[in-house]
């Protein structure tokens, strides 16, 4: 089973099909915040099969608390009628290693707040989050935050007077004593310089999207001349390069061409949406972006790209957040423009969302469930994270040429 | 008056919700150091941007389609001495997540004051947030021993984000002070305002040990019941809850009774006191059982009035008499509706918040001007109360 060949550094480098021989730190707690109870419970699921795995009966037997069915501590986060809140813990964090998970877009969670019933908002979510630290910070072996969707990822520069809310978050969490903040596809990495000294990382969702495409699209290939990755935008190139060079695919990209003469809001207004790529006439097309918010252009990039004759039309995007509903997108279903949305559990879907014909869900859970056992044994995570080896035997199997 | 120097040009930043209110503050400012200007007051009139006809800063919060959020200033700040107005209790500001309707809650505008501070920080010359009603001040201890405690770490975070004063009225509990040991943290209380607008407001109501009497509605707020009795010179009777210690309802002691200690209320009118009126149950139930003991007209004074759970057991409780009137200040957000009642008071609190910028930003000593009990020793010939108030409307009074 062992991908891995076995040699000096060995001990150390985590093995998701057999045993870890390095001490687990301590008992796991997963604590779920309001709005990620359905997500921990897979996470759950799939963290005590993973557990069940472990043979050596020593080994396992040797640390209390290693297995368990349930590794999930509850927590309340109270609400005054104010609006105000309160976390208590209901078991006990003494010595645990904790894992918060925190979805900060989950607007469908609600509370009283003077009589009246308030949706969640990524503030909300973010205080309770900091409010479950404080009730666990001095007990807890060490504390750990799974934020998928990195909150304020997207204010994470500075172009007038005004806040670094993502930097500060970072920084607050930090200074509350948190060891690991695990988020995926942040919309910039480089906010990381916020918080040198801890541990932050940044993971893809690559190999989980390929995989789910394969399972939904029957007749799926990735062969020149019949498939390209396309990118939405000049800052998405990166993300995009890396499923084109993978998967053995040309590579085409939007950019935003602007009118540096003139100010309009404190940017330069966007003259045009230009094309830089080969003809797609008669390609399938995916177009690879960190999140979908309102979706409009991803929208007005598939129909670009229908227009110029692609055949069919794939988006990938770790979050899909459909801020302004999924009309359009059932529309322009309809109308033919694209075939698949592939975005990750990793946030909260609306129910309608997850009933469209041209919505595929990619389940995220069992992968931050080995994550999780891999911290817990203070593993080297590189060869867990790095999504190439993975791909490259997906690839390999279903008898794509590369 | 106000003889020290300004220690740099003023600069208040309202919240969205608040803006009124703010606004308010800014005018009663420029009307004080215009009539300064204008008299040749003090040698600082002349320092650039003492005098403006706006203090107010030119910024924006600005919320995303996600709900999250950044905030931008649109004006110079470096070198002010900048004054921050939040009050969390605000609801009158609704937005849309995803469809979803988010009325932005106590967390959002903590969060909006944090972004407002952390984008100041280097820039002004100092950061003083006035937060009239403490944000999370009921989460002051641990009933639990896992439990989070939120309004410490909400002054341990405005400490160490550079925040130079804070100014708090009327704290649920003053021990909070503790968290941040060096900060320059200040209490000043409505009690004066609330008395003036109640003598000025009630020809019946009178300050005599013998007509009316003092009520702490239950035994945490003694201290503050304690403190109107002895300045007003009233009788002081106290409410406290008798619980079952022998067993436990959702991590508490059930309630069995509430029992009454003090002097005899019947004939009297009686002054409830509590920092907050919630729900207003506490309130309601109180007064229901004075009113049966036979008291004569029951005032209910808070500085902050919520009425989480709507006005209608006020409305009930004035048609059936059981109260004259609820007094409580603008500090924090009021519907307009409340606004509109009969038996509701609105005490006046900007003139005060103006004075405070005014003291702080002049490095005023302000310890002395809020705690001094010997400044004020004659108001309208009966009250010693110990606590800042605004000099020119003193003076008024004692003119008149």
């Amino acid at each position: 089973m062992t991908s891995v060949p076995a040699d000096e550094k060995s001990y150390s480098r985590y093995n998701q099909y057999g045993e870890n021989p390095m001490a687990p730190i301590a008992p796991i707690g997963l604590i779920p915040l309001k709005g990620s109870v359905e997500f921990t419970e897979k996470v759950n699921y799939y963290l005590t099969t993973r557990r069940s795995e472990y043979q050596q009966e020593a080994f396992v037997s040797k640390y209390p608390g290693f297995y368990r069915q349930d590794y999930r501590i509850e927590v309340e986060n109270a609400r005054f009628s104010s609006g105000e809140g309160k976390a208590v813990i209901k078991n006990t964090v003494r010595g645990h290693d904790l894992y918060i998970i925190s979805d900060v877009m989950n607007p469908s969670i609600t509370y009283k707040m003077y009589g009246q019933l308030n949706h969640m908002s990524p503030d909300d979510h973010y205080q309770d989050l900091k409010r479950v630290i404080l009730a666990c910070s001095g007990k807890a072996r060490r504390i750990n935050v799974i934020m998928p969707f990195l909150y304020e990822s997207r204010q994470h520069k500075r172009n007038a007077r005004e806040s670094l809310d993502c930097a500060f978050a970072l920084e607050e969490l930090y200074n509350l004593g948190v060891a690991n903040i695990i988020t995926f596809d942040a919309h910039d990495e480089r906010v990381a310089n916020a918080i040198p000294l801890s541990g932050f990382e940044s993971l893809p969702s690559n190999y989980q999207m390929i995989k789910e495409m394969y399972r939904q699209i029957p007749d799926l290939s990735f062969t020149k001349g019949k498939f390209m990755v396309v990118s939405p935008d000049e800052g998405g190139i990166g993300r995009a390069m890396y499923y084109a060079s993978i998967l053995g695919v040309p590579l085409g990209t939007f950019y935003k061409r602007r009118d540096y003469t003139t100010v309009v809001n404190g940017r330069n207004p966007i003259i045009a949406h230009e094309f830089l790529g080969d003809s797609v006439e008669g390609m399938d097309i995916l177009i690879v972006d960190d999140m979908i918010s309102s979706g409009d252009s991803m929208l007005d990039i598939a129909k670009a790209m229908k227009e110029r004759g692609a055949r069919k039309v794939f988006c990938a995007a770790t979050f899909g957040l459909f801020t302004e509903g999924i009309e359009n997108f059932n529309k322009a279903y309809e109308a033919g423009i694209f075939d698949k949305v592939f975005a990750t559990n990793l946030i909260y879907r609306r129910p309608e969302l997850l009933e469209a014909p041209w919505f595929a869900d990619v389940n995220m859970c069992k992968f931050v469930a080995l994550l999780i056992d891999a911290i817990n044994h203070d593993a080297s995570l590189s060869n867990l994270i790095n999504p190439t080896e993975k791909i490259k035997k997906l690839l390999k199997e279903k008898g794509e040429n590369i | 008056m106000l003889q020290l120097e300004p220690y740099g040009p003023i600069g208040i930043i309202a919240h969205n919700a608040n803006r009124d209110f703010v606004r308010a503050v800014s005018d009663v400012l420029y009307q004080k150091r215009k009539k300064r200007l204008d008299n040749n007051a003090n040698p600082y009139v002349h320092t650039p941007g003492y005098c403006r006809s706006d203090y107010i800063i030119d910024s924006e919060l600005i919320r995303f389609q996600t709900g999250e959020g950044k905030y931008q200033i649109e004006e110079s700040i470096r070198g002010h001495d900048i004054f921050i107005i939040t009050d969390v209790l605000s609801h009158n500001e609704t937005l849309d997540i995803f469809g979803y309707k988010h009325v932005l809650s106590p967390d959002d505008h903590y969060r909006d004051l944090l972004r407002i501070v952390s984008t100041c920080s280097g820039k002004a010359r100092r950061i003083n947030v006035i937060m009239p009603f403490v944000y999370e001040g009921r989460q002051e201890k641990r009933e639990t021993s896992n439990e989070s405690m939120d309004v410490a770490a909400m002054l341990k975070q405005l400490y160490e984000l550079g925040v130079a004063n804070l100014i708090i009225f009327d704290p649920h509990d003053g021990r909070i002070a503790n968290a941040v040991p060096l900060m320059g943290i200040d209490f000043p209380k409505s009690a004066y305002k609330i008395i003036s607008t109640l003598l000025s407001t009630f020809d019946t109501f009178k300050l005599d040990k013998d007509k009316t009497i003092v009520v702490s509605p239950d035994e945490s707020g003694v201290n503050r019941g304690i403190f109107y009795s002895s300045l007003l010179n009233l009788p002081l009777g106290i409410f406290y809850r008798d619980r079952d210690y022998s067993r436990k309802i959702d991590g508490e002691h059930p309630i069995k009774n509430y029992e009454y200690l003090g002097d005899d209320i019947s004939g009297r009118d009686v002054l409830i006191i509590d920092d907050m009126i919630n729900s207003g149950s506490t309130m309601l139930r109180t007064s229901k059982i004075l009113k049966v003991h036979g008291a004569r007209d029951i005032y209910c004074c808070a500085t902050f009035g919520l009425f989480t759970d709507g006005l209608d057991t006020f409305d009930e409780a004035y048609e059936d008499g059981v109260i004259k009137s609820v007094l409580c200040t603008n500090l924090s957000y009021h519907t307009p509706d409340l606004l509109e009642r009969k038996w509701y008071v609105n005490v006046d609190m900007i003139p005060y918040v103006a004075r405070i910028i005014e003291a702080i930003n002049a490095n005023e000593s302000v310890t002395d001007l809020i705690n001094s009990t010997s400044r004020i020793t004659d108001f309208l010939g009966q009250m010693r109360i110990g606590e800042l108030f605004d000099e020119d409307e003193f003076e008024d009074n004692k003119n008149s």
